[in-house]
């Protein structure tokens, strides 16, 4: 009777064994490629969530540019002098452009970190970019408060340029 | 004169003005009476300078008056809005400064950079 009882566990255990193995093959299998999955659609999200910002700014952007040429139409029609605001607008155009770079940089470093499977450091390029990004957005923003503005409302102010 | 001192006569046939000007040619030949005529209203230009003046003065007058009734109308572009730049700039700003503030924001933080990895 003990020897049958032991039999059976045995047998049991034969075939339980291997379902078990097998089983635990399976889903380490499944979870490898989930997680890497996982990770490139986050990445995807983050590089559309960067095209799209780049979009909003540069529309930004050229509505400012638009709103300074028709200040500059106005000052020539005034028989005032725009080379101070046409300056200004040359140099805004200019720091315009190099954030528009610093976006699509952005975005190419995220999407360059697809496939890495979140392996460590992957997306250092991206952060690096972003710091980039995020330091000449300052010196713009001061440039608009500190320059241009002081320069449009100097007109308001002194009615010349 | 002659060589005997007698004066001498005209010949037979000469024009009796020894000018040899349209008006004795224009005794010569019937055609030449256009010419005649056209020469004359030179010479009275001529002779009448003043006439000329008066007809310039009177073109230019004409012209003046025509440019006047006539003037074209003034481009959109040369025409100058009304008001200072001090309002121009005081309807400008309000419009300008909602796109002026907020540049400093990138839109996306490095967390949430991280959160692609921080998420699995």
């Amino acid at each position: 009777m003990k020897r049958l009882r032991l039999m059976m566990v045995g047998l049991a255990a034969a075939i339980m064994l291997p379902s078990v193995v097998l089983a635990q093959q399976t889903t380490s299998k499944a979870t490898i490629p989930n997680r890497c999955q996982r990770f490139d659609v986050a990445i995807d999200l983050r590089a559309s969530s960067v095209d799209s910002l780049r979009k909003a700014r540069a529309d930004t952007a050229s509505r400012i540019d638009a709103r300074l040429t028709g200040l500059l139409g106005r000052l020539t029609v005034r028989g005032l002098d725009p080379a101070k605001i046409k300056a200004d607008q040359a140099e805004f155009d200019r720091r315009a452009a190099l954030v528009d770079r610093d976006y699509d940089d952005l975005a190419t470093a995220v999407r360059s970190a697809k496939g890495a499977c979140a392996a460590a450091g992957s997306l250092q390029p991206a952060r690096d970019k972003l710091a980039v990004l995020t330091s000449d957005l300052h010196d713009l923003q001061n440039w608009l408060g500190v320059i241009l503005r002081v320069d449009i409302l100097s007109l308001k102010a002194g009615g010349r340029s | 004169m002659t060589a005997a001192g007698e004066p001498t006569k005209p010949k037979q046939g000469a024009a009796s003005h020894p000018h040899p000007s349209s008006h004795n040619r224009a005794v010569v030949a019937p055609h030449h009476e256009t010419t005649h005529a056209r020469h004359s209203h030179r010479q009275l230009h001529a002779h009448h300078p003043g006439m000329a003046y008066l007809a310039a003065a009177a073109m230019t007058a004409l012209g003046i008056l025509l440019l006047v009734a006539f003037k074209p109308a003034p481009s959109a572009v040369l025409q100058v809005p009304a008001g200072s730049i001090s309002e121009d700039v005081a309807k400008l700003m309000p419009a300008l400064e909602p796109d002026l503030e907020g540049y400093a924001d990138p839109g996306i933080s490095s967390a949430q950079l991280d959160e692609a990895t921080l998420g699995q």
